[in-house]
């Protein structure tokens, strides 16, 4: 462990642009947006759709650019090559080439992660038995049913044993038994040192697992609310989530 | 450079996988096998007709497969949004356009190759004395296929639409065979226009200098041209690849 942040975030803006016939739209997507994410933390990010939740995540992936303020992986730039060697990422829906097996596509995320050739092998067949799909890795991608290509976007953000995995809503459509198995996954890398950032809708989940939680409100980090706040008592994190939310609604029902 | 390699590793498995691929190649090689019945009706220049329309039949599908697998491929992988996982890794972007391109071309090659055994093929079964000229025509629709896979992969980058980026490839490609005529044309109406036709004229791929097919018979037809045409065809590319890197690496997603 370092003392340097997993994740740090300072005064993080994003305006989106939209241009249609000479005319520039702009939207904003993130404003002022400033938070620390310690290693070893997982920190859960909740918020209603269009908070800033996905815009969050890529900015710290580096697929969007800042239009305000930094954003540092374990202190490098986000988007630079030293920070996403230190991210494995799952993203919300599993896109993957349905051309090719599930081995191939690790194998190729592999390569690109630098995974020396001699190890690459026992990296693969070590995340196929953890997401146990050992049996049908060698299988077209186009075979797979939407639990399969959950399974192993999983495996492709573990592969290169990251030491920040960043989970966009990894809860998002699983049935019952998949939540479980998720949680429990998270709990895993969680309990190996990894540090885990995630978005959700899900404030169950959320309080399950997270150490701490960021709710966004219209772009803009409204409140970070440390476990303790919500442990004692069944629900907490829901009320506080509505109240930091939607104010307004609270008021009206009291 | 292992980033690299693997990219264009699995764009050319990706490619030789696709149906639209296998397709298209399938089709050029009945075309390749039709020539026949047209060297039939020519009577005493079969050998001939078998020759030109093998090549134009080669080169015209290798071009199909590269203007689409090069709008596909890129265009796709954003809309499916499967480049994100590629780009959470830690390679250049630019490694990625060079990458894709390099997957591309080659799967293009090795179509073109399967069209021109099978021609070849034909042309030998026919009586078919080899001729020098004609080798040198083959790297020249290579080099030609190689210009197009870089311009149409920046055409990609450029528009958001397949549909577009496709038209305009192809437009690019047919403008490219009338570099003269539109020069000429600019000198017929004067003015800004002389300009306006020559800054066009060489942001266009001048396709006639890679056109060898139809520069077999001519008396100054030598390797001098095949020089001149893996240069320019080298410069281009390269210029098209750095322009598509410029755009790919400002892109957002």
């Amino acid at each position: 462990m370092t003392d340097l942040a997993a994740i740090q975030l300072d005064g993080l803006g994003k305006t989106y642009s939209r241009s249609h016939l000479g005319r520039v739209k702009k939207t904003m997507g993130l404003e002022g947006v400033s938070l620390s994410v310690k290693e070893g933390e997982v920190f859960g990010l909740l918020g209603l759709n269009g908070s800033g939740k996905t815009t969050t995540i890529k900015l710290v992936l580096g697929l969007l650019f800042p239009t305000s303020g930094t954003a540092k992986v374990f202190g490098s730039p986000a988007g630079s090559a030293q920070a996403k060697r230190a991210v494995g990422y799952l993203p919300e829906i599993p896109y993957f080439y349905k051309y090719l097996s599930g081995k191939e596509v690790l194998r190729f995320y592999g390569r690109l992660s630098g995974l020396a050739e001699s190890r690459l092998n026992g990296q693969i067949d070590e995340v196929l038995a953890q997401v146990r799909m050992t049996a049908n890795a060698g299988r077209p991608m186009r075979e797979y049913s939407k639990g399969m290509l959950q399974r192993i976007a999983l495996a492709q953000s573990m592969l290169h044993d990251p030491r920040l995995m960043v989970l966009d809503e990894p809860v998002t459509g699983l049935d019952p038994l998949g939540l479980r198995e998720m949680r429990e996954l998270i709990h895993q890398l969680n309990t190996k040192g990894k540090t885990v950032f995630f978005s959700s809708h899900s404030i169950s989940e959320v309080e399950k697992l997270c150490h701490r939680v960021g709710i966004l409100v219209n772009g803009r980090l409204a409140r970070v609310v440390d476990q303790s706040e919500w442990k004692s008592e069944h629900g907490r994190l829901e009320e506080i989530f509505v109240s930091t939310v939607a104010p307004d609604h609270v008021r009206a029902a009291a | 450079m292992r980033s690299l390699l693997a990219i264009a590793r699995y764009t050319f498995l990706q490619q030789f996988r696709n149906r639209l691929y296998l397709v298209v190649v399938l089709f050029g090689l009945l075309m390749m096998g039709a020539t026949l019945l047209f060297g039939a009706l020519a009577g005493d220049q079969e050998v001939r007709v078998i020759l030109d329309l093998g090549l134009v039949t080669a080169e015209l599908f290798g071009l199909a497969t590269a203007v689409f697998g090069a709008v596909t491929l890129v265009l796709e992988e954003m809309e499916s949004k499967t480049i994100y996982l590629i780009l959470t890794r830690p390679l250049p972007r630019p490694v990625y356009v060079v990458g894709r391109f390099a997957g591309l071309f080659i799967a293009v090659a090795v179509s073109i190759i399967l069209m021109e055994i099978l021609h070849f093929g034909l042309l030998y079964f026919k009586g078919w004395t080899p001729d020098p000229a004609v080798w040198m025509a083959l790297p020249m629709m290579g080099l030609k296929v190689m210009v197009m896979t870089a311009l149409t992969l920046l055409c990609s980058l450029t528009f958001t639409s397949v549909p577009t980026a496709t038209v305009f490839s192809i437009l690019l490609w047919v403008l490219g065979h009338f570099g003269n005529e539109i020069r000429f044309m600019g000198e017929k109406a004067g003015g800004a226009a002389v300009t306006l036709a020559a800054v066009f004229c060489a942001i266009l791929p001048d396709m006639t200098l890679l056109n060898a097919r139809d520069m077999l018979d001519y008396p100054g037809f030598n390797g001098s041209v095949l020089g001149h045409g893996f240069l320019y065809a080298g410069l281009y590319t390269l210029a098209c690849l750095a322009l598509s890197s410029a755009l790919f690496s400002r892109k957002e997603f």
